[in-house]
């Protein structure tokens, strides 16, 4: 049997095998997982805790923490879960963790995590298991839900507005939710919404917060996203990247690396040229419904 | 060229009170007359702010402590708009429904003398140009928030208010009469996944996104497969688990179906990459490099990371378009709203679940054994109605996630097909969209969606006959839900969130 050669095989053959960061140390992986730091995240939210319970003091919460996860997600409720060593029970028991009449967690604890971001995640579940074999591991979970969505949640239209007004968008409606439970609530800080809705969609709304346009997309507040497209230092390393693929696969540095067939134009590679296409005319700097432009290519759409 | 306020370029102050006044007016469904009026009046009471001193009186209301604490430029803004406080005329938005045109709207609500007296316009005379000069600017500042029209400008750009295209059909409502007491973040979430869109919150900011918006993001990173923080990745491509919406012929190509569904296309990416902890949230974009066919740019769906590990999992999905995002600027007032398009054929894969178990009740269809099974979607048997798997199969079916029409095997059957086309992993989904499995094999199957469970229910208390049982949604099955008799699956976020064509989910 014929081995199957391509010259794209022939040179992965030359490739060396490429071991991970994890594997080879090259990464300094203590920095990101150093027990002091992790230390304080659990001091800071034993703390808060401490603070917000309304029950007695655990001195040794900070200790008793085994795991603190975040999830977010791009649909729905993003959540912290902190996993709590607790084989006596003593936080459900010593009236650490306390529920309304209606069995509602109550009141409210609210935890800043991580440190110097302003998330804010507010208790919403605790899930205790007993089990005599259990030893030392994590027995209590509790889940923190983004704080944002659990005001929302207390607001319905008993204590609030039940429908939009007429001739309203999507998110004009949205932002009359929104306004209307930071009014009913008292929120502080205040529920931030941000819309990042294309100006062709016939639900969209310019947002009162900031000026809305295509090129920018004030995510997390980050300046890097101030813009659309890929940054200076993006760039380069997707050159880089380029450069290496047509070392190994012995194409075209200059056409994006190996493969022209993902090229746009002979330009640029695809993926940059996806990242940056925008709808609004380069020439007018107005935005084209349906349209995509490549900058420094594209003048028509 | 920029806008003006009295011929001299706008500051960032006067187009920042501009900004809330019109979003303000927009909230009350002011026309684009009264809120032209609004800023018309704000440019000859204090040149729109600039002369409104300290006590940021910007409509010079005669009682600006009734609004609270400067600046309060939205509610002064509203009573504006309302006719109320001391704003006469019962309001602009009024004004403007009886036809009056913009100078008088501005004037009969400030009630100022020169209306009074002689019923002329007082503030004309504060433009070189006149009144025709402050009109235009007032009409130019409104369009360029998104409220009217301007010559040279597309039609409804960014607008509201009475624009033919963005005219909703209905009322948004908080909930509906069969749940009255709905709340916020549920309404908000029903809505963004009938409008296709992204509604989420980071812990720090809510977010209503469409996918056309978030790609348009600069990107959070670049990952290369061979860059060392990136060390593991899965990347899954798989034609058996596309659904073909329509069959299209090309020259000289091999005749295929098109317009495929993009159910699971790919089914997955996820990678895992060295990273500080806060360096990547869903709702972020990255560039994958060396992937193969996944290079690109890519939507974060889920990002999840313990501070006790060096690294943060990604899940990379493909942006979901936005429902009537495509229908352009002037097609009219034809899109569909949040109920309509949570219609099956036009909603997600969560929203057509829903609806479907919605439409199926044990009055209509009794616990029949074997029912459901020999197409799924189809009750069967005598008299017709499903069982436990048939029901389910038949709300899965609905969601693109099972072949519409099929035969449907049991419980196990049906989990395994699931498992091995990636549509469910172990483990209960939490929040919103949900859809969860309970499945003790061989005996029983059921289904949890959006925290409503649904099934068939034995009817008797568990009379083996079960001659009262049905399909439907099921009000006593937590129990089962926690027993360890049952495994729990959930389909991934990533799916729920995506569009079902209309040949997916339509009974063939």
């Amino acid at each position: 049997m014929t081995d199957f050669v391509t010259p794209q095989s022939a040179a992965i053959g030359s490739i060396p095998a490429v071991p991970n960061a994890l594997a080879t140390g090259e990464l300094n992986t203590a920095i990101l997982v150093d027990p002091v730091k992790i230390q304080a995240y659990a001091e800071s939210i034993a703390s808060q805790m401490n603070d917000q319970s309304g029950g007695p003091r655990i001195e040794d919460l900070s200790e008793r923490i085994a795991d603190i996860t975040v999830e977010t997600s791009a649909q729905g409720s993003s959540i912290l879960t902190v996993g709590i060593v607790d084989p006596l029970w003593v936080l459900p028991m010593s009236g650490f963790i306390q529920v309304d009449q209606d069995g509602f967690l109550w009141p409210p604890v609210d935890i800043n995590f991580p440190t110097g971001t302003d998330c804010v995640w507010r208790l919403c579940q605790y899930h205790a298991v007993w089990d005599a074999d259990s030893g030392s591991e994590a027995n209590l979970t509790l889940t923190f839900e983004d704080r944002i969505v659990s005001l929302l949640r207390e607001m319905s239209p008993q204590n609030g507005i039940a429908q939009g007004q007429p001739n309203q968008t999507l998110g004009g409606f949205f932002k009359q939710l929104v306004d209307n439970a930071n009014q009913v609530l008292k929120c502080n800080p205040k529920i931030q919404l941000v819309e990042l809705i294309s100006p062709g969609d016939p639900n969209y709304t310019p947002p009162i917060d900031y000026t809305p346009a295509s090129a920018q997309s004030p995510l997390r507040q980050n300046p890097a996203k101030a813009k659309q497209g890929l940054t200076t230092a993006q760039q380069a390393q997707l050159k880089q990247i380029q450069q290496a693929v047509a070392q190994l696969f012995g194409g075209d540095p200059s056409t994006g690396g190996g493969s022209k067939s993902i090229t746009i134009r002979g330009t640029e590679p695809y993926a940059g040229q996806l990242a940056n296409t925008s709808a609004t005319d380069p020439n007018s700097g107005s935005y084209v419904p349906n349209a995509s432009y490549v900058p420094g290519v594209d003048t028509n759409p | 060229m920029g806008l003006t306020v009295k011929g001299q370029p706008a500051t960032a102050q006067q187009l920042q009170i501009a900004t809330v006044a019109i979003a303000a007016g927009k909230l009350l469904g002011a026309s684009s007359a009264a809120l032209q009026a609004c800023i018309y009046a704000a440019m000859g009471e204090s040149s729109l702010g600039a002369d409104a001193g300290a006590g940021q009186n910007v409509w010079q209301a005669n009682n600006p402590g009734e609004y609270g604490p400067a600046p309060n430029w939205s509610k002064m803004a509203t009573a504006f708009f309302n006719g109320t406080n001391d704003f006469q005329a019962g309001g602009a938005i009024a004004c403007a429904n009886r036809g009056d045109p913009v100078w008088m709207i501005a004037n009969e609500v400030e009630d100022n003398k020169v209306w009074i007296d002689s019923r002329g316009d007082s503030y004309g005379h504060e433009w070189l140009g006149g009144q025709a000069q402050g009109l235009a600017e007032a009409q130019a500042i409104v369009a360029a928030n998104g409220g009217g029209t301007i010559a040279g400008t597309p039609a409804g750009l960014g607008g509201t208010g009475t624009l033919a295209n963005q005219v909703s059909n209905s009322l948004w409502t908080v909930g509906d009469p069969s749940n009255p007491d709905q709340d916020y973040w549920t309404t908000f979430n029903q809505y963004c996944m009938d409008a296709q869109w992204y509604g989420f919150s980071d812990g720090e900011t809510l977010y209503a996104a469409d996918g056309t918006e978030l790609m348009a993001q600069t990107p959070q990173g670049i990952l290369s497969r061979l860059d060392p923080s990136v060390v593991r990745a899965e990347c899954t491509y798989d034609n058996t688990a596309f659904m073909y919406a329509s069959t299209h012929t090309r020259k000289a190509r091999i005749p295929r179906k098109t317009s495929l569904a993009r159910l699971t296309s790919p089914t997955m990416v996820t990678v895992r990459v060295i990273c500080d902890i806060d360096k990547y949230r869903a709702g972020d974009t990255v560039i994958l490099q060396l992937f193969g066919p996944a290079d690109g740019p890519w939507l974060i769906g889920d990002c999840t990371r313990s501070v006790f590990q060096p690294y943060s999992d990604l899940t990379l999905v493909q942006a979901m378009a936005p429902i009537n995002a495509a229908s352009g600027l002037t097609s009219g007032p034809n899109y569909l709203t949040g109920k309509q398009a949570s219609q099956p054929g036009s909603g997600t894969v969560i929203a057509a679940m829903l609806t479907e178990a919605a439409t199926i009740s044990k009055d209509d269809y009794p616990y029949v054994y074997g029912g459901g099974h020999s197409q799924a979607g189809a009750p069967s048997g005598s008299p017709k109605g499903f069982d436990c798997s048939g029901a389910v199969a038949a709300v899965l079916a609905a969601g693109g996630l099972w072949p519409w029409g099929s035969s449907v095997p049991d419980d196990a059957g049906v989990i395994s097909q699931l498992r091995s086309n990636n549509f469910i992993v172990p483990g209960q989904g939490t929040g919103r969209p949900e859809c969860t499995l309970f499945d003790n094999p061989g005996t029983h199957i059921f289904m949890r969606l959006n925290g409503t469970f649904f099934g068939t229910s034995d009817g008797d208390d568990g009379n083996a006959s079960q001659p009262n049982g049905g399909a439907g949604w099921l009000y006593d099955s937590h129990s089962d839900a926690s027993s360890s008799a049952f495994h729990a699956y959930h389909v991934p976020v990533a799916i729920l969130g995506q569009q079902v064509t209309a040949a997916a989910v339509t009974p063939g």
